[in-house]
């Protein structure tokens, strides 16, 4: 039950994000986790921020792996890959917020990617912070805005929600949208991200 | 979002010129429909990402049942893995779990994890019965004996049920988890059927009652339900035993 992760290569590790493999995810989560929060900790974060910081990070590798088709070479060693790809989420991240502007200088701001990933990190951490919103709402509410977003017939929609006329499902889907734009709005974290965050167009 | 209709219809290519034309105007003119307009954009473009929305749930059912391995019993990992090593050893070894059995609670420490219980504390309060709300609160808490107590006082409340089940998961009183959710699929017009069918599936199969429990798995796998993903790869996992 508690056993140690097995050692894999970069190229399980890359090949096992792609395919989502649990095994892979399960290593990843438990050997580089831990050192997330050790350095949210060492970066002045709050413990609870090094959660946001790893799904971010790793959704960012998940878009790298994609943009190179699968073959993202990595020259380091998959820790330090990875960790050093945390840490530069982790410096956008504060440049989003003035209260951590002088602790972020302290530091020297180096990227291992080579490629900036401003789209990326913007991307994502929109998508984490409308799930994370989502995830807050009524389960009835979360049913309907994804067969919203899957584009359901209307009429599939009101079968599924139990609803017996267009106008009940039109105004339940007006509910549930409203309550989660709402949500989202008074989200901190949104109104960093799309007042400082927004990448800049070429 | 007080102009939802429009912009569906904008989004589709379904207005016709003059309404187009209006709405365009509009736009200029309207913060709040502009506004309404890219939120529901936005909310689109990240919903369409269905691969990562399956990678996050992934790795929150992996860091939830890894949360779980290191607070066992509330013990630190050592002191419970010595605990259970003494556990074992007063069985004296009289009872152990064959190959299947092992699967399948390994299958339930994958994929069961606690509902939160903030939802219903969060909005509509005033749809919740008083007595719900408290029971939800206990839940969220850990304290689930009082969580079943609340509930209790409500018992045709079917958040109540649903959460009173789960609550009994935790307490581990499965049989009592089984009777609460199938009264809530009994019911059937509600909203929590999804869960419940679910619920009692992963609670089938803690009890290793597969037959019961793949029953259940095969209904969720051919709904439009949440839970059809989780289902199928369970589904899967069985056979391939």
């Amino acid at each position: 039950m508690f056993e140690k992760s097995k050692n894999f290569s970069n190229e399980e590790i890359i090949r096992g994000i792609q395919e989502q493999d649990l095994e892979i995810l399960r290593h990843i989560y438990q050997e580089y986790f831990p050192l997330v929060e050790k350095m949210i900790k060492k970066y002045h974060g709050r413990p609870e921020e090094a959660w946001d910081l790893f799904q971010d990070s790793l959704n960012v590798l998940v878009d790298l792996i994609e943009r190179k088709n699968g073959q993202l070479l990595i020259e380091h060693t998959f820790k330090s890959f990875f960790l050093g790809m945390c840490k530069n989420v982790w410096f956008k991240k504060l440049r989003l917020n003035q209260k951590y502007l002088e602790a972020r200088n302290q530091f020297a701001y180096e990227s291992m990617i080579g490629k900036d990933f401003d789209e990326e990190f913007f991307e994502n951490s929109l998508f984490r912070i409308y799930l994370r919103n989502l995830n807050k709402m009524k389960p009835d509410c979360i049913k309907m805005i994804k067969m919203l977003t899957e584009e359901l017939p209307g009429k599939e929609m009101a079968e599924l929600m139990n609803l017996q006329s267009s106008q009940a499902l039109y105004n339940k889907k007006r509910a549930c949208l409203k309550k989660l734009i709402n949500l989202i709005n008074d989200d901190p974290e949104y109104k960093n991200l799309t007042e400082h965050g927004k990448p800049k167009k070429n | 979002m007080e102009n939802l209709r429009k912009i569906e219809m904008y989004l589709k290519g379904e207005l016709e010129e003059d309404d187009l034309w209006e709405f365009k105007r509009a736009l200029e003119t309207d913060p709040q429909l502009a506004h309404d307009l890219h939120a529901y954009i936005e909310l689109k473009r990240v919903m369409v990402q269905t691969k990562k929305i399956d990678l996050m749930q992934k790795l929150d059912d992996i860091r939830k049942s890894e949360t779980k391995k290191t607070r066992f019993l509330g013990l630190p990992v050592y002191s419970a893995v010595a605990a259970a090593l003494l556990l074992l050893a007063t069985i004296g070894g009289g009872i152990l779990l064959n190959y299947s059995g092992n699967q399948h609670q390994q299958l339930f420490e994958q994929y069961y994890a606690a509902e939160s219980g903030s939802f219903g504390l969060r909005s509509d309060n005033s749809t919740i019965e008083q007595t719900v709300a408290q029971g939800l609160k206990s839940y969220e808490e850990g304290d689930f004996k009082n969580a079943i107590d609340a509930f209790n006082k409500a018992p045709d409340n079917l958040m109540g049920k649903l959460y009173r089940g789960l609550s009994m998961i935790e307490l581990g009183k499965y049989d009592l988890a089984i009777g609460d959710f199938e009264s809530i699929i009994n019911h059937n017009d509600n909203l929590f059927v999804d869960q419940a069918h679910w619920y009692l599936a992963l609670t089938y199969l803690k009890l290793d009652q597969t037959d019961k429990a793949e029953e259940q798995f095969s209904l969720i796998a051919a709904d439009r339900s949440v839970y059809r993903t989780k289902a199928q790869k369970i589904l899967q996992d069985l056979k391939n035993k």
